[in-house]
């Protein structure tokens, strides 16, 4: 559904500095706080981006989503840059090919890629029952909770963005 | 389908995706560097995260002082009076001021030991989704930082640097699984590891394992470096809290209480040479 449609730069780079913005708040020591456990906010955001903008632009913001990530990040080296860049890049694959591009399959398919991201990790930990418990499983459903508010907010500027283009036109 | 896995697009990230792994197969083995993409990335955000660091701190000192700062430092310094009557009545004089003694010397450790180098460098980002509450500082590798350089501050040991960037570094805490440290007790001078756990690292506690059974190690023991290799000795790093046996009763187990508040912490410095500095092959 993507094919035909010319990228908006603009909206492109206003997403870019949210992002941004939603990278440094994550990352800065005191802001956050761990105890309800520590959302991965920024996996949604390359997912939405493949979503809305296509695969290209999805696999684009991936890569630096997930090199950013990887820049603070305890992870294996380059995890997070590997994991985003195919999360941004099927995230568009499947608006194109199987799904329709709407808030459910937005988030069922955030879902289903934030599983696979913690299992990913649970995986490099040696399956360690202690990080499952504590870290991970709270961090995966802050992470859904995260998604929604992520898809809705994203959303909502997107319309915005169209209502304020065909005005103009 | 078959379309789909023979475009050009598919197979481009199919070749970025590669050379990702291969990056970073060839970066483990040679260990200690950050994959030159996450570094570019780390290298453009640093001057953001430094000015969010120094906002969130500065909001925080603003907003403590403003609304509960003055109340706080009357009620702790009434509290911290009666803590010290209560430790001057409950805790036995030789062992104060046997520690006192210790906990002298390791503060003199910066004139001791000459042949320490320092660099002072600030926390500008955690990990917080890594139990271990891994962290980046503002220094790397062109002030002189190099990778295995031991992390303190002025309460003991922090942890080591395991990757470093041209203008930041990643510390590994003594909180997380992946450390390992050789230490000792300095009052029995019984041999053991330090490691992490995350069942313990949210208290700020760390593990202190291999302890043979004849060991005499006891609660509030203080337990600091062994040296050789990667930290020089008798870096303090926390006093034991809790001793157990393993599940197979061949060796002892204690619960260390890290000297160094990790979870809190601001300012380090990392020691950039010392006499007898080696290297680590592997964690």
């Amino acid at each position: 559904m993507n094919k035909n449609k010319s990228i908006d730069y603009p909206l492109l780079v206003f997403i870019a500095i949210i992002y941004l913005i939603i990278y440094i708040v994550q990352y800065t020591d005191g802001i956050f706080e761990k105890e309800l456990g520590f959302p991965q906010i920024l996996l949604p955001a390359a997912i939405f981006s493949g979503m809305y903008f296509g695969d290209k632009v999805g696999a684009f913001f991936g890569f630096f989503i997930g090199a950013a990530v990887d820049a603070v990040s305890a992870n294996v080296i380059c995890y997070n840059t590997i994991f985003m860049l195919l999360a941004g890049y099927f995230g568009g694959v499947l608006v194109q090919l199987i799904i329709n591009n709407n808030f459910r399959s937005s988030v069922i398919i955030s879902v289903l890629f934030t599983l696979i991201y913690y299992f990913g990790i649970w995986i490099i930990n040696s399956f360690d029952k202690a990080i499952l418990s504590l870290n991970l499983l709270p961090s995966f459903f802050s992470t859904v909770f995260f998604s929604l508010i992520i898809y809705l907010a994203l959303g909502l500027i997107i319309k915005i963005r169209k209502k304020l283009l065909s005005k103009r036109n | 389908m078959r379309f789909f896995l023979r475009s050009k697009r598919f197979k481009t990230i199919c070749g970025i995706v590669a050379c990702l792994l291969v990056t970073s197969i060839v970066i483990r083995i040679i260990g200690g560097t950050i994959a030159p993409h996450a570094s570019f990335m780390g290298a453009i955000t640093q001057p953001f995260r430094s000015i969010a660091t120094y906002i969130s701190n500065t909001v925080n000192d603003i907003n403590t002082k403003l609304n509960s700062g003055t109340e706080l430092m009357r009620k702790n310094d009434e509290l911290q009076k009666r803590v010290d009557e209560l430790s001057e009545m409950v805790v036995d004089y030789d062992n104060i001021k046997k520690e006192n003694e210790f906990l002298k010397g390791f503060l003199e450790i910066k004139q001791e030991n000459k042949d320490f180098s320092f660099i002072d460098a600030t926390l500008i980002s955690r990990d917080m989704g890594d139990s271990g509450f891994t962290f980046t500082i503002n220094k790397g590798s062109v002030n002189g930082i190099s990778n295995h350089d031991p992390v303190i501050t002025s309460s003991g040991l922090v942890g080591y640097v395991t990757e470093v960037g041209p203008s930041y570094s990643k510390i590994t805490t003594l909180l997380s699984n992946n450390i390992k440290v050789g230490c000792l007790d300095y009052r029995t001078s019984d041999v053991g590891i330090i490691t992490g756990s995350p069942k313990l690292s949210e208290k700020g506690q760390t593990n202190f394992y291999n302890l043979p059974r004849s060991c005499t190690v006891a609660l509030n023991d203080i337990i600091v470096t062994a040296g050789g290799g990667v930290f020089p000795e008798g870096l303090v790093v926390g006093t034991i809290s809790h001793l157990s046996s393993d599940e197979n009763q061949t060796s002892i187990t204690a619960t260390i209480d890290c000297s160094v508040d990790i979870l809190n912490i601001k300012d380090v410095m990392v020691i950039t040479y010392f006499e007898g500095q080696g290297s680590i092959t592997d964690k």
